[in-house]
């Protein structure tokens, strides 16, 4: 039992920590004045029923960086994903689709964390090939051509919704209450973050690092084409191009959530304030009326800013 | 003793398969090209592929030393972009040829800088460089979009100095003087070694004076102009600019360093390897060019060669290792 | 500082975190109740989400849309669609939260326009698809899709390569985009034609991405892989091809001499028209594509009828043409 010293110093480190979700805070409260719509449980619905289709691969993203590796390629795991996942259900069916795509995914996955745990290749530069490779499969696939499906138990399962909430958010909720009670209540978890805090450490502590620094790749791969999936549950549609931010997008979500890049700390619970943030500044920029070139203007200021306002107080990072 | 020769033959060829893969690929995709398509085998053509790389490869030497100083600069291809749009539109509205370059390399300084102080500011690594220059990316973007009004603007270039940027063996020139002076500085100067060690170690660094935030804003303020540099000889050769032109280049570009053989971890690199890295990557696509092979299994073969130079590279540098491991035992 | 130690001190962190867990939720199911704003009385309010905002296509054809529409009294606003279906449905639920009258949709692709479109219908307000046309399963759906022939574009093309090359001839042919629907249309143009001719593409699909410095690099790998001499004609799918295959017979001294046909209203395609180098070009012009966009939606807001096509004009343009279009 940890002594709790309640004054002010103690105050100020407990708000600094979480000063990311402060600033969220204050950034709901000041566009509820402004916009009363941005409130609206429409616009709340909205809001999660998108963010969620990433935030899959997000939380797995940020297992990964936890053991102190990225993924560039999930982006053209979405991508293949769902192509195949369309194509597939084209020519099977939904339910042997899904599990084809599930399975490639994972294979991927595999292909990514034997290059880096076998091999020890940098995970930047293994997926960096790997993400070409597989965007190249995937217009080779189509042609280039996006495909699509109009199997109605897809679009039965598309337009099931409860108060306006899809499918989505239900199936971020059972995945991400998964990842924390595996990151926090077993020992793999810990094991997890062993690895990511200090690779020899671990290894002379005879945790299996090249298996951890393996698993993280294929759960990723995994993921990448759960979230394809329920893109294609919403949308009917594959294509090559789908997905390209999701790389840059998951890492930035567990980057301003809170959990270091270097590995061996924060959580996807961080992680879904990363989410929000970027999808409730999203909303609000459209909101907002901010035209075009603009939004891309304010969203990279800011990005910086809050990495950099984060960063400064948590200078031990 | 045959089974003895046998052992020794085939260790030789790993050995010299796995010192030398990448170099010995690439003269295998020469060789079989050229066979298959005689055009492919002409000095025009080579001069061609060092020119349409040599952009690259410019935007390449300024990575590499980002690369080995532990970081890496995702901004680089907005700054293509952006320095390309600036320059045309001061060539356009009369400016002057020189003043356009100027301008130009201003920006590229410019967000160099900004990317240098944001990110030394906070004693950012890997992750923090990542996220800042992912933000100044999506800044210099925009602005090039802006600034062009999102069009493509055809260069008001007459023959002369701007438009001579990007003929024959000027680019060339450019980009393997670039690179000479960077090796030059980065093996022979204080400042070279100093970025090494930066890389191998920050807080060491720290502790033994070398000015790491000084030096950190000047890595990254070269890349940047370097890619502005990159961005008027391109503009330079397509008389034109595109608010999208340097779309992708940071991932081309950090793919010529990795497959050339420097290493993302930091530390240690060179900018010799970065040429071999650009040089194979930009033969390998004329290659497939010539051959026919369409866009799309391009980029399969290109994202498999990466792994495989990368892959051949690392196992050789662990054989090595443990080489020189070996030898201490007995020595 | 007085300071005071809780014993079982980890209850007191915990109660804090809780305390605050419990305003954020209760003012988050508070200001819920308060449900949709009233939608803004006064000028009605038109919202695009464009797919491709950032295409240079776009910049003039987003002009064109906000012009027409500030003359007809419209507020506009645009956003980017990122080529994401996903992004355009969420953009779209917001703009409808907001109160907005009226919608435009330029889509990503044609696959993934479904859920968009029944979405769009759902909500009872007048709207149109501008410039890319949806999924043909659902075409007749749509209000109003105001796009170009691009067929036509592409059988153009065509015949001023045939007008060229009348004893038949080797062409080298660039393209845009693996799978996007222009480049697609306009290649089936553009074989219909050429199938009765005599003259030859030398090459396979070669995709710039509508890239410049793409498109350069591809004529001049073209030069080297056929010889300078075995080629009679470059055919390009649009402005930006041919700003880069123009460039590369530059370099080599073979502008003017070897001649293009290409499509769009560039003015590197105006002044190459005028100089020679360029034998004509099949007019799009975006901005009268997005004026036209403006206007059915008008008649539609005001409940007058409006064709299920409306097209942007097109046709082709020489040199005696060049000055009747506007050029970007």
């Amino acid at each position: 039992m940890k002594k709790f010293t309640y004054n002010s110093t103690a105050i100020k480190n407990f708000l600094f920590e979480r000063s990311i979700v402060i600033m969220l805070f204050i950034f709901i409260i000041v566009m509820t004045i402004i916009k009363p719509a941005f409130y609206g449980w429409d616009n709340i619905v909205n809001i999660l029923n998108e963010m969620t289709v990433y935030g899959i691969t997000a939380c797995a993203m940020t297992v990964a960086i936890i053991c102190g590796e990225f993924d560039l390629s999930a982006s053209s795991v979405f991508a293949w994903s769902t192509v195949l996942f369309v194509s597939m259900t084209n020519k099977f069916g939904l339910v042997p689709a899904f599990l084809i795509t599930i399975i490639s995914g994972a294979f991927w996955g595999i292909l990514n964390g034997w290059l880096v745990s076998k091999v020890r290749m940098s995970a930047f530069v293994a997926t960096l090939g790997t993400m070409t490779i597989i965007k190249g499969l995937a217009f080779f696939y189509t042609d280039g051509v996006p495909i699509n499906t109009s199997n109605t138990t897809l679009q039965a399962i598309g337009s099931f919704n409860i108060a306006g909430i899809s499918i989505t958010p239900i199936a971020f909720i059972l995945v991400f209450s998964a990842f924390v009670f595996v990151l926090l209540k077993t020992k793999f978890g810990r094991k997890l973050y062993a690895t990511g805090g200090n690779y020899e450490v671990a290894r002379l502590a005879g945790i299996n690092v090249t298996f951890y620094k393996f698993i993280i790749f294929v759960i990723l791969g995994i993921c990448a084409a759960l979230s394809a999936s329920l893109f294609v549950v919403r949308i009917h549609a594959g294509s090559a191009l789908y997905g390209g931010d999701l790389a840059l997008y998951s890492v930035a979500a567990t980057v301003i959530g809170g959990t270091s890049l270097s590995g061996g700390n924060g959580g996807v619970t961080k992680t879904i304030v990363g989410l929000l943030v970027l999808s409730v500044l999203f909303n609000a920029l459209t909101l907002l009326g901010i035209q075009g070139y603009f939004q891309q203007l304010i969203r990279g200021i800011v990005l910086i800013s809050v990495i950099m306002f984060d960063a400064s107080i948590n200078r031990k990072r | 003793m045959n089974n003895l020769h046998l052992i020794i033959a085939r260790k030789k060829i790993t050995n010299t398969l796995r010192s030398y893969g990448v170099l010995l690929a690439l003269i295998l995709v020469i060789i079989v090209t050229g066979i298959i398509e005689k055009n492919f085998f002409t000095l025009d053509n080579f001069l061609n592929v060092l020119r349409q790389n040599a952009v690259i490869g410019i935007v390449a030497c300024g990575m590499t030393f980002v690369i080995i100083s532990g970081a890496f600069d995702l901004s680089v291809g907005a700054v293509v972009s952006l320095s390309g749009v600036i320059a045309i539109t001061t060539i356009n509205n009369g400016g002057g040829e020189i003043m356009a370059i100027i301008f130009a390399l201003m920006v590229g300084l410019v967000v160099g800088v900004t990317n240098g102080v944001l990110i030394s500011s906070i004693n950012g690594r890997m992750g923090e460089a990542f996220i800042i220059t992912y933000g100044t990316l999506t800044v210099a973007a925009s602005l090039a979009m802006y600034a062009s009004g999102g069009l493509f603007l055809a260069g008001k270039i007459k023959d002369g100095f701007y438009k001579s940027i990007g003929q024959g063996m000027i680019p060339i020139v450019i980009f393997l003087s670039i690179a000479a002076v960077m090796q030059f500085v980065l093996v022979k100067t204080k400042f070279g070694r100093e970025m090494c060690f930066i890389g191998g170690n920050i807080k060491a660094a720290k502790m033994s004076g070398i000015r790491v935030v000084r030096n950190r804003i000047m890595y990254f303020a070269l890349s940047g102009v370097l890619a502005a540099v990159a961005g008027i000889v391109l503009t330079s050769r397509v008389i034109s600019s595109n608010p999208a032109a340097g779309v992708g280049f940071e991932m081309d570009a950090i793919a010529a360093v990795v497959v050339g053989g420097t290493s993302m971890a930091g530390g240690k690199g060179s900018i010799a390897n970065t040429i071999l890295g650009t040089i194979v990557i930009g033969i390998l696509s004329n290659a497939l060019n010539i051959l026919g092979i369409t866009s799309y299994p391009q980029m399969m073969v290109k994202g498999t060669i990466i792994i495989i130079a990368v892959a051949l590279d690392v196992w050789n540098k662990r054989v090595k290792e443990r080489e020189l491991a070996n030898e201490k035992v007995y020595v | 500082m007085p300071h005071i130690n809780v014993i079982g001190g980890i209850k007191m962190k915990k109660r804090i975190v809780f305390l605050m867990a419990t305003i954020f939720i209760l003012s988050f199911v508070g200001a819920c109740a308060t449900g949709k704003a009233p939608s803004t009385t006064g000028s009605k309010k038109i919202f695009m989400s464009n797919a491709y905002y950032t295409a240079p296509y776009c910049a003039p054809l987003n002009k064109g849309v906000e012009n027409k529409a500030k003359e007809l009294g419209y507020t506009i606003q645009i956003v980017d669609g990122e080529g994401n279906a996903d992004k355009q449905l969420a953009q779209f639920k917001a703009a409808v939260a907001e109160g907005y009258n009226a919608l435009i949709y330029f889509p990503a692709d044609q696959a993934s326009s479904p859920p968009v479109v029944k979405y769009l219908n759902e909500t009872g307000l007048p709207w149109i698809v501008l410039n890319t046309r949806v999924d043909p399963s659902i075409e007749d759906q749509v209000p109003c899709t105001v796009a170009s022939d691009e067929v036509e574009i592409g059988r153009n093309i065509g015949r001023l390569a045939v007008d060229y090359l009348k004893d038949g001839g080797s062409a080298v042919y660039i393209e845009g985009a693996a799978g996007a629907s222009y480049t697609v249309n306009v290649t089936k143009g553009l074989n219909e034609i050429l199938k009765g001719s005599k003259i030859d593409i030398l090459n396979d699909h070669q995709y710039s991405d509508w890239d410049p410095g793409k498109a350069m690099k591809i004529t001049e790998d073209f030069l080297t892989k056929y010889g300078k001499d075995k080629i009679d004609l470059v055919i390009c799918q649009d402005g930006g091809m041919f700003q880069g295959a123009i460039s590369a017979l530059d370099a080599v001294g073979l502008k003017g001499i070897l001649k293009c046909v290409a499509a769009g209203n560039d003015l590197i395609i105006k002044e190459s028209i005028i100089d020679g180098s360029l034998l004509g070009t099949s007019i799009q012009d975006p901005f009268i594509e997005g004026a036209l966009g403006v206007t059915s939606l008008d008649k539609l807001i005001k409940g007058e009828k409006v064709d299920k096509w409306a097209v942007t004009p097109g046709g082709m343009c020489l040199k005696a043409d060049v000055e009747k279009h506007n050029w970007f």
